[in-house]
């Protein structure tokens, strides 16, 4: 199944994405995609979970990071309803680690907006989200690295060429591109 | 002939008695013990005591293949269940009426860490370079 189909990044500033009526910066080569976050315990996609965008970086080797202030503001969570399961280790700092449940959102085919009429994609994560504590005011979007997509075995092609992205889970295409190469 | 080639093992030699080992061991310990308790201040004990469950039975449940990518459930020492999907077990534990901060889900698979262990993650300041324009 088509999770994200043609999503576009740029190589040049991008316009900024506004949250909540807060304005993010985008700085190029950085791919967006939109998110939910829940409680792990609720089974059910709830259409009233607010989304919101968040990075994806191939290069961060943990699941997902949040400040606490994205949180509360475009998660409409507060972090204690979130059950604690340990801790991170980032540079020397400590920042807690929350069960949580991530719902990944399908664009509309080629275009950065979400597609809104479909149910987003449930992405349990075994090691929960990091919430960072907040600073003045948090410097970058929420961060998904390559553990979700590995512990969901999601299958992301990024296409440099023409600057799209896209993402699946496994069907027979995963399978048939795997045995052509 | 073996302090000629590795001096510093020759000079590294201790030699301690039944109490002073006793001692240094003792000490190791509570250094462990002291770094378990900060690196698991913030989880409930409940959800703790699911989580070293867990740790506990994860070599038995990897004995059998078909237990492979499935998710198991611990509320402290017993053992709820397993299930193909995390729904599948969280809507078990809510039937049987487990309380939130008493219960831990694991995915059964091959883990070098426990679930209450820190996690080294990657600095992330790459998200706050801005590229300049070079100067003239």
């Amino acid at each position: 199944m088509k999770i994200l189909s043609r999503l576009p990044y740029s190589a040049k500033a991008a316009p900024p994405i506004v949250v909540r009526g807060q304005s993010m910066p985008v700085k190029p080569n950085q791919i967006i995609l939109w998110v939910s976050v829940g409680v792990a315990g609720l089974p059910e996609w709830d259409a009233r979970t607010p989304a919101f965008p968040a990075i994806l970086d191939t290069g961060n080797n943990f699941t997902f990071s949040i400040f606490r202030s994205q949180l509360i503001q475009w998660a409409g969570l507060q972090p204690q309803l979130l059950r604690e399961l340990g801790r991170i280790s980032e540079g020397g700092n400590v920042y807690p680690r929350h069960e949580a449940v991530l719902w990944l959102h399908p664009n509309v085919p080629g275009s950065r907006d979400r597609q809104v009429d479909r149910e987003p994609l449930r992405l349990p994560l075994r090691r929960g989200i990091a919430i960072y504590p907040d600073t003045a005011s948090p410097s970058h979007l929420p961060l998904l690295g390559l553990q979700v997509l590995t512990e969901n075995n999601l299958h992301l092609t990024i296409d440099g060429q023409r600057r799209l992205v896209a993402l699946r889970t496994p069907d027979w295409r995963t399978t048939l591109l795997r045995w052509l190469s | 002939m073996q302090g000629a080639l590795f001096p510093e093992a020759e000079m590294s030699k201790i030699e301690l008695t039944n109490e002073q080992y006793e001692q240094l061991c003792a000490s190791l310990e509570s250094a462990e013990e002291s770094e378990f308790r900060q690196a698991t201040a913030g989880i409930p004990p409940g959800i703790l005591r699911s989580q070293q469950a867990f740790w506990r039975a994860l070599p038995e449940l990897l004995r059998h293949k078909r237990n492979h990518g499935q998710w198991a459930a611990f509320n402290g020492d017993k053992w709820i269940g397993t299930a193909r999907t995390y729904v599948e077990l969280i809507r078990n534990i809510k039937r049987q009426g487990v309380p939130n901060d008493d219960y831990y889900v694991g995915r059964i698979e091959p883990d070098d860490e426990p679930p209450w262990a820190t996690i080294e993650v990657e600095p992330r300041h790459g998200h706050d370079i801005e590229v300049l324009p070079p100067e003239s």
